[in-house]
């Protein structure tokens, strides 16, 4: 018998992760100031529904492109920090600005996060190995598309029809290449959509103020 | 101002998503001596094959329950008619057999001027010596441990009907007078038949002795699998280490997300992880128990003491995927990422080399041999083949 050997991998940083945790949980925490027809509540959720939409559209976009670079699952990494943050600071503009948005947001990630799930549960029975954590997933990937349904389809149409174009007019194109186009529409429209409504929530509220909590002791 | 209960069903929702993703995205893996109750202890014992594990433990719980329903490992390790002829040449292929599927007679006899009812090599083929690296082999044996079909006895492979008897492959290797080694990853089904119940795994065939048993267990991420290594050394050549692995498909969508899809990945360099380990054990630089490295310890440019192919199913579906950047630089001397399919349109299967790196120079890969196998014998993927130079 050989002796004792030991050797590993570390794929994955939870670094990164925790802290977006820790800056998810501030804003949670954050007494932020009322706006024009939003609340510091509503901002919290907003920022929550946002990072959490961010966080799994950027993801799943990246997931075929990352897996064909050499950094594979660090760059699939990089890209939901990347979506997390931008999700996160629409979703605390959108907040912070209109507590109708919000509750759209809200109501869509709820009947997303059903329709998801339901999916994943029907998968469930017939696909080997999947388990009720794949169930729990489909249901966060349909309360993102819900957050964002409109953006999200869009951006899903856009990409297939460019997908399927593109596999029919370029040899070397083949069709998982079509599947990531399919895929990056749907996450880049998604994202496309909370920026969008960021930005027209802001220029409607034109003096938006978060307070973080913040104590400077001297 | 409250919040109505949907922002806070959503609130609750996405913040909840966001920790189960923080909470799982550390994986480490870690190879050490085999230590479960699983068929194969005997072996482990005699010291006849070297077992390594991770030592993460969900890893290892995992990989406990599935070894329960599979049979001990097969060895016959020199084959019927060994050649005394010194040796220049040896080729290496890597076939998934798809079960009972594959015809493999007719394989050896197509492709690698093998006949099995005479057990030798036709004249001419450039080569005398074969390696072959099989995936998907199943073994039928009363030793396979009765179990009913569930999580950790998957369906058995789908087969082409094909003319020829089915056979398992230790009665290939009888058959055409080969060596062999066989190490179960899962079972072939649940079906009771007459003379026993079948596993599948990967089998190492050859036409010289082998000898120096390997069996990996991967990472667990969907299914239990084991990769086989061996060394052979023909008559006058130099040593050749063989590494036959057969990767995950895909896992789950939560294990997607939450891994940013690095299974394959990960059980790819849990491979290599081991065999560095293995490398460095012997040459008296055990690694540190818990150490804890970025990628396998060794740098991938550095010295190893036998040459070493590394081939077979990777379940890629394109040539350009991380696992395969990540094996080319860990075996410098790998032939070119040709993209051909080998599985319906997908770039399955591939092969990669390494060469001792320390005077005298080990055995050299013939790059321009590397081809892929035009016809598939009933199986469901096409072989992958090249030539390796022994001095």
């Amino acid at each position: 018998m050989m002796p004792p050997i030991t050797a590993s991998h570390h794929l994955h940083g939870p670094g990164r992760a925790a802290g977006l945790l820790v800056l998810a949980l501030l804003v949670w925490q954050a007494p932020a100031r009322a706006q024009t027809g939003g609340s510091s509540e509503a901002a919290v959720a907003g920022t929550a529904l946002g990072a959490m939409a961010g966080a799994t559209f950027a993801t799943i976009g990246a997931i075929l492109p990352c897996t064909q670079t050499y950094s594979g699952p660090s760059c699939v990494r990089s890209a939901a920090i990347v979506g997390t943050v931008v999700g996160l600071g629409s979703g605390m503009a959108i907040g912070s600005a209109s507590l109708e948005e919000v509750e759209r947001m809200a109501t869509g990630a709820a009947v997303g996060f059903v329709v998801g799930g339901g999916i994943g549960l029907a998968l469930k029975q017939v696909i080997l190995y999947s388990t009720w954590g794949d169930v729990v997933a489909a249901g966060v990937v349909g309360a993102s598309v819900g957050t964002s349904p409109i953006g999200a389809l869009v951006g899903l149409g856009a990409g297939t029809v460019a997908g399927l174009a593109a596999w029919q007019l370029f040899p070397a194109f083949d069709l998982v290449n079509a599947a990531e186009f399919s895929v990056a529409g749907l996450a880049l429209g998604g994202i496309a959509s909370l920026l969008y409504r960021a930005f027209d929530a802001q220029a409607e509220d034109s003096a938006p103020t978060v307070t973080l909590p913040i104590r400077i002791r001297f | 101002m409250s919040l109505s209960p949907q922002i806070r069903s959503g609130a609750g929702v996405a913040l909840a998503a966001m920790v189960g993703a923080a909470c799982a995205l550390p994986h480490t893996m870690a190879p050490r001596p085999y230590t479960f109750r699983c068929p194969g202890q005997d072996d482990l014992r005699a010291g006849t094959i070297n077992w390594v594990s991770p030592a993460q433990p969900g890893d290892s719980a995992a990989l406990a329950v599935w070894c329960e329903t599979v049979g001990p490992p097969v060895i016959d390790s020199v084959p019927a008619a060994t050649a005394n002829s010194p040796e220049d040449t040896i080729l290496v292929a890597t076939w998934n057999l798809a079960g009972g599927g594959g015809d493999l007679s007719a394989f050896l006899a197509g492709e690698l001027s093998w006949t099995c009812q005479q057990q030798r090599s036709a004249p001419g083929p450039g080569f005398r010596h074969f390696v072959l690296l099989v995936q998907e082999a199943f073994r039928r044996s009363p030793s396979v441990p009765p179990f009913p079909e569930g999580e950790t006895v998957p369906l058995a492979i789908e087969e082409e009907q094909r003319p020829g008897p089915r056979r398992d492959i230790a009665a290939w290797a009888r058959h055409c007078g080969l060596a062999v080694f066989y190490a179960p990853s899962m079972r072939n089904g649940a079906t009771e038949y007459a003379d026993g119940r079948e596993d599948k795994g990967n089998a190492i065939l050859a036409t010289v002795p082998l000898h120096d048993f390997i069996a990996i267990e991967l990472p667990f991420e969907t299914q239990r699998r084991v990769a086989v290594g061996a060394t052979v050394q023909p008559p006058g050549g130099d040593s050749l280490r063989v590494v036959n692995l057969h990767l995950d498909v895909s896992p789950g969508l939560w294990r997607i997300l939450k891994t940013g899809n690095s299974s394959r990945l990960r059980q790819a360099l849990g491979v290599v992880d081991a065999l560095n380990a293995i490398e460095a054990s012997r040459s008296g630089v055990p690694r540190v128990v818990g150490e804890t490295c970025e990628h396998a310890c060794t740098d991938p440019g550095g010295d190893h003491p036998i040459s070493t192919v590394l081939a077979g199913d990777l379940n890629t579906w394109s040539g350009d995927q991380s696992v395969i950047k990540h094996l080319a630089e860990w075996f410098p001397e790998s032939p070119s990422e040709d993209g051909l399919p080998t599985r319906g349109e997908f770039p399955a299967d591939h092969m990669f080399f390494r060469q001792r790196a320390t005077w005298p120079m080990g055995p050299q890969l013939v790059p321009e041999s590397y081809r892929r196998v035009d016809r598939q014998y009933h199986s469901d993927h096409l072989a992958r083949l090249f030539l390796v130079r022994l001095r």
